[in-house]
C-alpha cells in the first residue's frame, strides 16, 4: 500500500484505488474510487493530478460527498444553517448544537470548476444580471436558483461590514429573492488609539476593546437567531465545547502546514493543502471526519518527511501563495513548473489560528472574526503574509487575483510592495478564472518567469555565501 | 484654514466646520483638480482619483475615507502610504436596523472629532456645534428651495458646495470653472432645463468630473434630471434636524439626521434605497431612470436588476469604464435613445 508518493491522474488513481482495496484499505461511510464523482459530473477530477495516498482520497471524498451529506442530514431532520461571508466564526456556533449543521453556500464558488460545464449556476446568475464582472462567487445565487447543489438552508447567516463586496451584494440578491437573511456586522478592525484598552488578536492583529465588545454584542445577535431556528439553548457550555472541537481542527491543521510547508522534500501537494486547510471554515459539514481526515494527513506527511521522501523534486521553488484559486488546476501548474507552495493565505488565516479558550466564548468568536485578514488593513494583511513569507523562506510570491473580486483590484500594489521593500522576492500577480485553460499559456509563462527569477536569485544568494566562505578560509 | 477632504456623504461637513477647520467635497476634483489616476485592471475610477489626489497632498491637509466599499478600503491604504496627507478611515456600519450600529456610527463621529483635534482643530461646545449645523442645514433649505431654478449641472455643483466650507457656497465656480473644460463662463442656454423635457433620475454612485458633462448631455438630448439620486445628489442628504432636541444634544442629532436617513447600496438590508427611489420617481413623475456605475462597482451593479423590477419605469443602465472629463460616444448615443424611447 506505501507507494512512493507522487502527482497521480484520476487514470492513475483508479489502478491505486485497486490496489489500495486490495491491500485491506478501510473507508468511512463517504468513501469509495475518485472515479465516481467524475462519472456524476465533476469533470474537473479527469484534469487534476492528485496526491497517491490514502490519505488525500479520504479528503477528496470528503470535500466531493458533502453535498450527498447534507441532504442525507436534512433527510435525517438535521436544520441547516447557510453561513456567509465571516468564513470560520458562525460555524462554531451552530456546530455547538446537536441538532444543527452549518455550511458556507458561498463554498459554490467551486462549482463551475469542479463540474466545468455540467453545472447551470454561472448562467443563472448571469440571467440574473450577476455577470463576470463580479467574482466566481456569483455560483452561490445559481445554485440557490437552480437548488441542485445544495439543500437550501431556511436560516441564512451573513457577515457584512468591512468585507467583501461581492459577497455583499449577492448575498443582498438571495434575499431580493425571498430568503431571509440575517445580517451581522464585524466592523473594520482598526488600531486602537493612544491611550484606548486593547487586545491582541489571534494572529497577533490588535483591536480595540470596544470593537471586540460590538462584534460579541452582534454574535449575540446571531445567537438568538440560532436559539430562535434550533430550538434549543446555545449555552456557554456549548459554546466552549465547540471552542473546543474546533480547535482540535485548527491545531491540526496548523501542524499540517507547520510539516508540510517546512519540509525540505514537500510531502503534500499544494492542492490538498490548499483544500485542507479550507475544511477549517466549516469542516466540510463533518467536524468529526474533519479531524479524522486531518489525522490521516498528518500521519502521512510525517511518515513521508521521517522517511525523506515527497511529491516534487528537492530543489522545488519555495513560493508562498496569496488566496484561493477558482480553478484547482492552477495549483498543479505551479508544480509542473518547478514550483512549491511553501506557505499560503487563502483569505481564511484566522479560521486556522486558535480561538482563545480562556474568555468567555462570545469574547473569544469575537476576537476571532476580528482577525480575519479582510477586515482590517491590506497593510495588516501584507505584514502578515511577510512575517510568514520571512519563517518559511519564501523564494517568491504569486498573489493570485480572483476574477472580478472587489478587494483585487489593489491586492497586488500592496501587498506586493511590502514583499518586496522588506524581503526581495520576485512577485508575480497571475488571475485564475474558474476554467483556467484557456489561459494556461499565459499562466504558464507569468509563473515561469517568477520561478525562473526566484532560481536566478537563489544562484547568486548562493554565489556571495560560497564567495563569503571563501574569503573568511583565506582569512582564517 | 486647514482643509479637510472627504467622499462619502456620510461624513456630515458641519462636524469638520465645527472643529474650525475647512470641509472639502470630493468629486469634481479628478480632473478639475489637474490630478490624473492611473486606473489599474479592476479598480474603481473613483476611488483611485481620490486615492491619487490624497496620495500628492492635493485633497486637503487630512482626507477622510470611509469603509462604504472596499475599494475606498484600499484606496485609504494606499493614500495612508504615501504620506502626503494624514487620513482617517471612517467605518460606516452596514446594518442600520441596531441600537448598536447607531451608536458605533456616533463613537466613529467621536473618533473623528479626535482625528481632527490632532491637525488642529478644536473640540466643539454643543452651541458651536448646533450653530454649525443649523447654518448648513438653511444652506442646504436654500438650495431645495430654488432647485427648479437649476439646471442639472448647477444643481450638481451647488450641492457639492453646500457639503465643502459654507463660504465657499455662497460664491458658486461658474461650471465651467468648476469643471475646468474651458468653456465661457455661465451655463449656455441650451442647458437650462426646458419644460416639455422628460423627467429623468439619475441613480448610482459618486461621479467624477464627468458627472456634470453627463448632466449636460442628458439634458440636451432632451431630458431634465427631476432627481439626482447619486451619491453627491439628493439622495444623501441628511434629514431636517429636529429643532426640539437637537439643540440639547446636537451630536445625536447628527446621528439620527445623517446614519438614520441617508439612504445606500452598501447597507443591509438595502431595501431603503429601494423604497426611497420607488417613492421619489412617482412623487416627481418621473419617466425613466439612468443607472450610472463604474465597471468595477458590485455594490451598485448587484442593485441594477432588482431596482429595474421594482421600479415602474425603464432603467437604462450606463456603465462607465473610466471616467475623465469626457463622456464616451458610445454613451451620449445610449441616452440619446433612451430619450427617444421615452417621448
Amino acid at each position: 500500500m506505501n507507494e512512493s508518493p507522487s502527482r497521480i491522474t484520476l487514470d492513475e488513481w483508479d489502478a491505486r484505488y485497486a490496489r489500495l482495496r486490495a491491500g485491506g484499505l478501510r473507508e468511512s461511510f463517504y468513501g469509495g474510487p475518485l472515479r465516481r464523482h467524475a462519472d456524476d459530473g465533476d469533470e474537473r477530477l479527469l484534469r487534476l493530478k492528485f496526491d497517491n495516498s490514502a490519505a488525500a482520497l479520504r479528503l477528496w471524498n470528503l470535500l466531493l460527498s458533502e453535498e450527498q451529506r447534507l441532504r442525507e442530514a436534512a433527510a435525517a431532520g438535521k436544520r441547516l444553517v447557510g453561513t456567509m461571508k465571516d468564513l470560520g466564526t458562525v460555524p462554531v456556533m451552530a456546530f455547538a448544537l446537536p441538532n444543527l449543521i452549518a455550511f458556507y453556500p458561498d463554498g459554490a464558488w467551486w462549482i463551475p470548476c469542479v463540474m466545468e460545464g455540467n453545472s447551470r449556476v454561472l448562467a443563472l446568475a448571469d440571467a440574473e444580471g450577476i455577470d463576470e464582472s463580479f467574482c466566481p462567487v456569483r455560483a452561490m445565487l445559481g445554485a440557490f436558483l437552480c437548488g441542485e447543489h445544495f439543500p437550501l438552508p431556511e436560516l441564512l447567516v451573513c457577515s457584512v461590514g468591512a468585507t467583501c463586496d461581492d459577497m455583499s451584494a449577492i448575498a443582498q440578491r438571495l434575499e431580493h429573492l425571498g430568503h431571509a437573511v440575517l445580517w451581522w456586522e464585524v466592523p473594520h478592525r482598526r488600531g486602537p488609539e493612544e491611550g484606548e484598552p486593547a487586545v491582541e488578536l489571534p494572529g497577533g492583529f490588535h483591536a480595540p476593546q470596544t470593537l471586540v465588545e460590538f462584534v460579541a454584542a452582534e454574535l449575540e445577535r446571531v445567537r438568538r437567531g440560532i436559539e430562535a431556528y434550533a430550538g434549543e439553548t446555545l449555552t456557554e457550555e456549548r459554546l466552549a465545547a465547540s471552542i473546543g472541537r474546533a480547535n482540535a481542527v485548527r491545531g491540526r491543521l496548523q501542524e499540517l502546514r507547520r510539516l508540510a510547508y517546512a519540509a525540505p522534500i514537500c510531502p503534500l501537494p499544494a492542492l490538498e493543502m490548499q483544500i485542507a486547510e479550507m475544511l477549517a471554515i466549516h469542516f466540510c459539514s463533518d467536524p468529526a471526519e474533519t479531524t479524522a481526515v486531518l489525522d490521516d494527513l498528518l500521519a502521512e506527511v510525517r511518515r513521508r518527511t521521517r522517511q525523506g521522501r515527497g511529491v516534487l523534486a528537492a530543489d522545488a521553488v519555495r513560493v508562498y501563495w496569496v488566496n484561493p484559486v477558482a480553478d484547482l488546476r492552477a495549483m498543479n501548474l505551479l508544480e509542473d513548473l518547478g514550483g512549491r507552495v511553501c506557505g499560503a493565505e487563502y483569505l481564511i488565516s484566522h479560521a486556522i489560528d486558535s480561538i482563545p479558550e480562556d474568555l468567555p466564548p462570545m469574547e473569544a468568536l469575537a476576537r476571532m472574526a476580528l482577525a480575519d485578514p479582510m477586515v482590517g488593513s491590506p497593510l495588516d494583511r501584507a505584514a502578515r503574509i511577510c512575517n510568514e513569507m520571512a519563517a518559511v523562506g519564501a523564494e517568491a510570491l504569486v498573489v493570485s487575483r480572483i476574477p472580478g473580486a472587489s478587494h483585487c483590484g489593489w491586492e497586488a500594489t500592496i501587498i506586493g510592495r511590502q514583499a518586496r521593500e522588506r524581503l526581495g522576492v520576485p512577485i508575480v500577480e497571475i488571475e485564475v478564472p474558474p476554467i483556467s485553460d484557456a489561459l494556461t499559456p499565459a499562466l504558464r509563462t507569468r509563473l515561469e518567469a517568477v520561478l525562473e527569477s526566484a532560481r536566478q536569485r537563489r544562484s547568486a544568494n548562493l554565489g556571495r555565501r560560497r564567495a563569503a566562505a571563501l574569503d573568511e578560509a583565506a582569512l582564517r | 484654514m486647514i482643509c479637510v477632504g472627504y467622499h462619502n456623504p456620510l461624513v456630515p461637513p458641519e462636524w469638520i466646520a465645527a472643529h474650525g477647520l475647512r470641509p472639502k467635497w470630493l468629486w469634481l476634483e479628478g480632473a478639475a483638480g489637474g490630478v490624473s489616476a492611473p486606473i489599474g485592471r479592476g479598480q474603481c475610477p473613483f476611488a483611485a482619483s481620490v486615492a491619487a489626489l490624497a496620495a500628492q497632498g492635493a485633497a486637503g491637509e487630512a482626507v477622510i475615507f470611509t469603509t462604504a466599499c472596499d475599494q475606498m478600503r484600499y484606496a485609504a491604504a494606499l493614500a495612508g502610504q504615501a504620506g502626503a496627507s494624514a487620513t482617517f478611515l471612517m467605518h460606516l456600519p452596514v446594518t442600520w436596523q441596531t441600537t448598536m450600529a447607531r451608536n458605533l456610527y456616533r463613537d466613529e463621529l467621536l473618533r473623528l472629532g479626535r482625528f481632527l483635534e490632532r491637525q488642529g482643530g478644536r473640540r466643539p461646545t454643543s452651541d458651536a456645534l448646533w450653530q454649525t449645523m443649523q447654518r448648513y442645514q438653511a444652506a442646504r433649505e436654500g438650495l431645495l428651495a430654488r432647485r427648479c431654478q437649476l439646471s442639472a449641472r448647477q444643481l450638481t455643483e451647488e450641492l457639492a458646495a453646500v457639503r465643502s466650507a459654507l463660504s465657499e457656497s455662497n460664491a458658486l465656480r461658474s461650471p465651467a470653472d468648476a469643471s475646468g473644460n474651458g468653456k465661457a463662463e455661465g451655463a449656455p442656454a441650451t442647458l437650462r432645463p426646458r419644460a416639455a423635457a422628460i423627467a429623468l433620475a439619475l441613480v448610482g454612485g459618486p461621479l467624477t468630473a464627468a458627472g456634470a458633462l453627463l448632466c449636460e448631455t442628458i439634458e440636451a438630448a432632451g431630458g431634465r434630471i427631476a432627481l439626482d439620486g447619486t451619491e453627491g445628489g439628493e439622495r444623501t442628504l441628511p434629514a431636517v434636524f429636529a429643532d426640539a432636541w437637537a439643540a440639547h444634544d446636537p451630536l445625536e442629532a447628527l446621528t439620527a439626521s445623517y446614519f438614520g436617513a441617508i439612504v445606500d447600496v452598501w447597507r443591509r438590508p438595502v431595501a431603503p434605497l429601494h423604497d426611497w427611489l420607488a417613492g421619489e420617481i412617482e412623487r416627481r413623475g418621473i419617466r425613466g431612470v439612468i443607472f450610472h456605475r463604474y465597471l468595477s462597482c458590485d455594490l451598485w451593479h448587484g442593485e441594477l436588476q432588482p431596482l429595474r423590477k421594482r421600479l415602474r419605469v425603464p432603467v437604462l443602465d450606463l456603465d462607465a469604464v473610466q471616467e475623465d472629463h469626457r463622456i464616451e460616444a458610445r454613451s451620449i448615443g445610449r441616452i440619446e435613445a433612451f430619450l427617444e424611447t421615452l417621448r
